[in-house]
């Protein structure tokens, strides 16, 4: 049953991916990638990890690809699937990305990872999460808050508009 | 049964789709994409190797928290900045921008 | 958790320095106020620094290392910022930018900075690198009119948010083979033999390429002269000094803490990646018509000399911060005597002449273009000349010569802008107004240059407190 989900999941994830670098409207792309990224939601709840997953959906699917659709309408006349959307590299990168694949799982394989069962113990769940981020990663908890300040502050510095 | 190397092959092959975009898109906001693949990828890898390897603490997820927020403050930047140079040039295509030579 | 927050007095002295300044720009404070509100801050981090000594204890749970390495960077680091916040003050700003911001941004840059200087954990790294990089973005394409300066920020975005990427698939692969993320944990594992292998290269080689993004090392190196030709100058210095060093700093602590032997191909790559830094520097620079890029350049072959030195194992880490400490100086000092000189046009033309309109000014630039090019008794020969020694000793006599030709080579381009200045005539009578504090910073930098060739003992004991 897992294995079932598991691969209904990662075969739609590799083919939402896929599909949203090959598009040729900007537009179909970022939908694309919001499934995309409610498949990979979908692995982290296979993981054992829900608080992960719906963080994803909220932030990531909520948040981020609201961005990139704003982002995408206020560039409205770029996206034309009659305009050219790759480089001349199209073919070497293909090549080079597939080469890179095999590396990678011949990596893989190399490692053991493969051989690694799911181990007995229970995963962490959320209260260990919070604990977590309360005692040894309390500086990056709080340093991001200021990440986030200084983003939005850019943000409106640089989209500013000035009369 | 679905190994650690299960998950593993499947952020791999992700992240590769993300380089291939990376490499062959003329467009600024599908190069952004396709970034977004590669740290998702990354994402995947942390809490599956969280979960397999190192039960015990909570770290790989809480990462992953973090890099999700990052991602959605460069994400911010970013696209920002795309929006800014379409307001001027009318253009986000990475070869229209030659003003500065590559 | 006392002696924690002690640690990061510091960065909380800035951060709250910056938050202020932003307030006050919003209540309508003057630049010259932010920038010396901006100054200050720096100056009280500066004087909190030494009460975060006794090194050894963990921070923040392993999150940060307190160690005399960390403590030399964080010092160096706000000094350098200073510098540049010193160059904001005296650099002819458009009329209708906003400075309050400018001065946060740049603030929040100098915590990140000073985090990733103590890391301890990759995490915080790559968190580090991230708001330093993110701020980064904003700063170079900060004149949102000038199409320029736009273009600089969304190339610099591209580049980057791709790097750290990559660094950030790098660092998961660690983590999957060492299960934690505690970098002196990692290290004493590699050391110990363990997990050795392919898949450590892979992430070794993923994290290098986001560090040698900010080095600005061959092959990732192509956005240093598009983005410090857009961005404003004081920018420029910035991302060419602090932001350079601290990628030398990041490769000094994730590659050189025991993890430089599970790259087994280091001792093989490494001077080829040097070699070939200086050498496109150098030869890119020779063609380009504007002297900002023809600096941007020259700072991408000067990272190639540092870069030598760190490729020669462990030996050469002090030779190559010495380096990075007179390369502050000397960088700074062009950058800023560059753009004090001609703030709005960077074209050779707009420089030719000026030996004579702006006498002293000219001269302390073309001091720095010669120390840059390693003329003696300047300290800029000083440096290199310990990085080839350093080369000479560990017989890899190839980049030793590497680093002298390219050296000669380098002295036509800089050579060039001198000239321009002294022997040709002015294409334009324009004044060229540079307020006091634009003579301090260039006439403190010189005076660093011409100080350490003399006597770099100053600096050398630092760095023996600091590589112990």
């Amino acid at each position: 049953m897992t294995e079932f989900v598991f691969y209904t999941i990662a075969v739609g994830l590799c083919a939402f991916a896929l599909l949203s670098v090959t598009v040729g409207d900007v537009f179909h792309s970022a939908v694309w990638l919001t499934f995309t990224l409610l498949s990979v939601a979908g692995v982290y709840f296979l993981l054992g990890a829900p608080f992960i997953g719906v963080i994803q959906v909220l932030v990531y699917v909520g948040g981020i690809m609201t961005l990139f659709i704003f982002a995408i309408k206020l560039t409205a006349n770029i996206g034309d699937a009659r305009i050219r959307q790759f480089t001349r590299q199209l073919w070497p990168g293909a090549v080079l990305a597939a080469v890179l694949l095999a590396f990678l799982l011949a990596v893989i394989r190399a490692n053991a990872w493969s051989a690694r069962a799911l181990p007995p113990v229970q995963g962490p769940d959320l209260k260990e999460i919070g604990t977590e981020l309360l005692t040894r990663y309390l500086l990056p908890f709080e340093f991001i808050s200021l990440l986030l300040l200084a983003a939005l502050v850019g943000a409106i510095v640089i989209g500013k508009v000035k009369k | 049964m679905i190994s650690l190397g299960h998950f593993v092959a499947l952020s791999t092959v992700l992240f590769c789709i993300g380089l291939f975009g990376v490499l062959t898109q003329r467009n600024a906001i599908r190069f952004l994409i396709s970034i977004e693949l590669i740290l998702n990828a990354a994402n995947i890898n942390l809490v599956a190797f969280n979960r397999y390897l190192a039960p015990a603490s909570a770290e790989g997820q809480v990462v992953s928290l973090f890099v999700i927020g990052v991602a959605a403050a460069a994400s911010v930047v970013g696209l920002i900045l795309i929006i800014s140079i379409y307001r001027q040039r009318q253009s986000v295509f990475l070869d229209d921008f030659n003003l500065l030579k590559w | 958790m006392t002696y924690s927050l002690n640690f990061i007095s510091v960065e909380l002295a800035l951060v709250l320095g910056a938050l202020l300044i932003l307030m006050a720009a919003v209540f309508g404070a003057g630049r010259k106020t932010l920038g010396f509100a901006a100054l200050a801050t720096v100056m009280i981090a500066i004087f909190r620094l030494p009460a975060t000594m006794p090194p050894g204890y963990p921070v923040f749970d392993g999150m940060l290392v307190s160690d005399t390495f960390g403590y030399g960077m964080r010092l160096f680091i706000l000094l350098t910022v200073a510098m540049v916040v010193l160059m904001s003050l005296a650099y002819a700003w458009p009329q209708d930018e906003d400075m309050g911001e400018f001065y946060f941004f740049i603030l929040v840059a100098t915590v990140a900075l000073n985090l990733a200087a103590c890391a301890g954990n990759l995490a915080m790294v790559y968190l580090a690198v991230e708001t330093l990089s993110i701020v980064s973005y904003v700063l170079a394409g900060y004149f949102k009119r000038d199409i320029l300066s736009t273009e600089a920020g969304v190339k610099y975005f591209l580049f980057g948010a791709l790097s750290t990427g990559l660094m950030l698939y790098g660092i998961s692969l660690a983590y999957g083979l060492f299960g934690t993320l505690d970098m002196s944990f990692i290290g004493s594992r590699i050391a110990a033999g363990d997990a050795h292998g392919p898949a450590l290269v892979v992430a070794a080689v993923l994290i290098l390429a986001g560090l040698a993004f900010k080095a600005s090392l061959v092959p990732f190196h192509m956005w240093v002269a598009d983005v410090y030709e857009g961005a404003p100058w004081p920018v420029a210095a910035f991302l060419s000094v602090t932001s350079k060093a601290l990628g030398f700093v990041l490769l000094a602590r994730i590659f050189f803490s025991n993890a430089v032997v599970a790259v087994p191909f280091w001792s093989g790559v490494a001077p080829v990646i040097a070699i070939l830094t200086m050498t496109i520097g150098n030869l890119a620079a020779f063609h380009q018509n504007s002297v900002k890029r023809m600096l941007a350049f020259s700072s991408v072959a000067q990272a190639g000399y540092i870069f030598a030195a760190m490729a020669l194992g462990q030996a050469g880490l002090s030779t190559a911060f010495f380096y990075i400490a007179i390369y502050a100086f000397m960088n700074m000092g062009a950058f800023a005597a560059a753009a004090f000189l001609s703030p709005a046009d960077a074209q050779l033309e707009a420089y030719r002449g000026l030996g004579r309109r702006a006498p002293v000014m000219a001269f302390l630039f073309s001091v720095f273009l010669l120390s840059l090019a390693g003329l003696p008794p300047l300290a800029g020969f000083m440096a290199k000349f310990f990085v080839i020694s350093a080369a000479v000793e560990a017989r890899d006599y190839i980049l030793a010569g590497a680093v002298v030709l390219n050296s000669i080579l380098g002295f036509f381009y800089y050579l060039k802008v001198i000239k321009a200045m002294y022997f040709d005539d002015e294409t334009s009578v324009r004044e060229c107004l540079v307020p006091w504090l634009g003579y301090l910073l260039v006439g403190g930098c010189a005076w660093g240059v011409i100080f350490l060739a003399i006597h770099p003992q100053a600096i050398l004991d630092i760095l023996a407190l600091m590589f112990v």
